[in-house]
């Protein structure tokens, strides 16, 4: 065939080609039943006209650009409503059955009584909702561990690790609880947030009221009714309350996007922050440079990315030894 | 005005086949930076030609001739170069067709103002990009968009896509060759994803 390369005279149109083109990349990424024979079919296809060979660039690059949603697991489309979108609901019950769910059998279960739980983790750099029997919906951060009963109508989860975003369907009758170490919080129709540290319960309050319950001594419990925006510090032997804006909130929700954002921390905060999310450990080489302050947003496996934004930015070294990245002055 | 190259005017049979740029820079030269004009060129064909079925056909004819000519010498910056091709391309068409450009195209002051608009900072678009990808998705219809998250998002193969679809391997391949196909489209054309 002659002419093939001239514009305007092929009998494909650009639309068929980008069609051809995306066939042929889908094709390809089906490594099973990909042969030399494809290849070269391929091969001589491309070499037909700069037509195909273009298309075909044109579409790898554009497909490329949807492997970091592999990243990005479990994926939230940002108007996808669980009732509404019918792929979210398959998705909500492929987290079930791909979480490292430990399922506690009778038997292990007899050693923390009755009720029985049933165990969710995530692991480091992970994250998962949970979409409960209720309608109520927990995503798990980042290395957490929460325990959810098996029997139905018991409402109740265990956070015994790490932090969950929870969206609880209201019932006044039947309240909602979330046990955190001594401590725990009863919805009274709510969306709010529970970290659990070693040493301490974090819990804040997005939307509607909450109440939080101390430790119980002696039979009391003391109760504080949470409003949107308090924060709850609560430790061994006390209980703080901190108003903070809605803003300062949903930046420190930014893990519910896979991302890490910074307005005003310092260097020490942002670099314990990316060590929750990732094998891969950032060091301080010392103390001082910590109480530099930095702004960005980051995802939160970018921390390769972030030591090299603190060498640029900031002027410091970063410095790979083994599984550490060291940031020194 | 930026003037076309030569190059651009006459494509030949003879010029492919002594090509001195190799074919693996091309392709790194036509993804970073001819692909990132995508919105920009396509805002204008769009503007320019008001048979919206031949805008496509109009970008891939842009793209060979641009790519023809950077065979021999790649050009930098593209960005002039592919709209001076662009509207080369736009008055060959207007004279193949008789047309007169009243409303078909905007005068080519206003076209020098479109190519002469600044990129969107490309920092931005990557931080971006994770929306960017939600917007195209959601752009997709439902079956379709199933089919890509299964694929993309949750890694299933095409036959667990089948088995969790509840449908057959051939619907699943169709599923996600349409999805594919508009989502590369949308995802080069920003301009139709308003974020």
């Amino acid at each position: 065939m002659t002419g093939e390369n001239v514009p305007g005279l092929d009998q494909e149109s650009a639309d068929e080609i980008h069609a051809r083109a995306v066939d042929w990349l889908l094709a390809r990424e089906d490594a099973d039943a990909w042969s030399e024979q494809d290849q070269a079919r391929l091969d001589s296809w491309l070499n037909e006209s700069s037509a195909h060979l273009l298309a075909y660039w044109r579409a790898k690059s554009g497909w490329r650009r949807t492997d970091v949603l592999a990243a990005m697991r479990p994926f939230r489309l940002q108007n996808a409503t669980t009732t509404r979108e019918r792929w979210m609901r398959w998705r909500l019950s492929i987290v079930a059955a791909s979480i490292i769910a430990v399922v506690i059998t009778g038997a292990i279960a007899a050693y923390w009584n009755t009720p029985r739980y049933q165990t969710y983790a995530t692991a480091v750099g992970g994250r998962e909702t949970l979409m409960l029997g209720d309608g109520s919906e927990v995503e798990l951060n980042t290395d957490t561990v929460v325990r959810v009963p098996k029997a139905a109508g018991h409402r109740q989860i265990i956070l015994d690790k790490g932090e969950a975003y929870f969206q609880i369907k209201h019932d006044a009758k039947n309240p909602f609880v979330v046990e955190t170490g001594d401590g725990r919080v009863v919805d009274l129709g709510t969306e709010f947030v529970v970290r659990q540290r070693p040493y301490d319960v974090q819990v804040a309050l997005i939307k509607g009221s909450a109440r939080y319950e101390g430790a119980a001594s002696g039979g009391m419990r003391r109760s504080v009714i949470l409003a949107p925006g308090d924060v709850v510090l609560a430790t061994a032997d006390s209980v703080s309350l901190a108003k903070k804006p809605a803003s300062d909130l949903q930046i420190a929700l930014g893990w519910r996007q896979g991302k890490l954002i910074f307005r005003h921390a310092t260097l020490a905060d942002a670099v314990a922050e990316f060590n929750r999310y990732n094998d891969e450990k950032l060091m301080l080489g010392d103390t001082l440079i910590g109480r530099l302050e930095i702004r960005g947003t980051f995802r939160t496996a970018d921390v390769a990315l972030f030591a090299a934004m603190t060498k640029q930015a900031l002027g410091l070294q970063a410095l790979r030894r083994g599984d550490e990245i060291i940031i020194t002055r | 005005m930026v003037e076309t190259p030569e190059t651009t005017r006459e494509i030949n049979d003879q010029q492919p086949r002594n090509a001195v740029v190799n074919e693996h820079d091309l392709e790194t030269w036509f993804v970073a930076e001819v692909l990132p004009l995508e919105p920009d060129l396509m805002q204008f064909l769009r503007h320019s030609w008001r048979h919206r079925s031949d805008i496509s056909d109009l970008r891939q004819d842009i793209y060979v001739r641009l790519y023809e000519a950077a065979k021999t010498q790649i050009p930098r910056p593209v960005k002039p170069v592919i709209f001076a091709i662009a509207r080369n391309l736009l008055i060959d068409r207007f004279r193949r067709e008789r047309i007169i450009p009243i409303d078909g195209v905007a005068d080519l002051e206003e076209l020098e103002v479109a190519s002469d608009a600044p990129l969107p900072d490309r920092t931005v678009l990557a931080r971006d990009e994770l929306r960017h990808l939600q917007v195209a998705l959601d752009k997709l219809p439902q079956r379709c968009r199933e089919a890509v998250v299964l694929k993309q998002v949750e890694g299933l193969s095409r036959d667990e896509i089948a088995i969790r679809m509840g449908v057959s391997l051939e619907t699943v391949k169709a599923h996600l060759r349409d999805g594919a196909r508009q989502l590369i489209d949308l995802l080069h054309d920003t301009s139709r994803v308003s974020t």
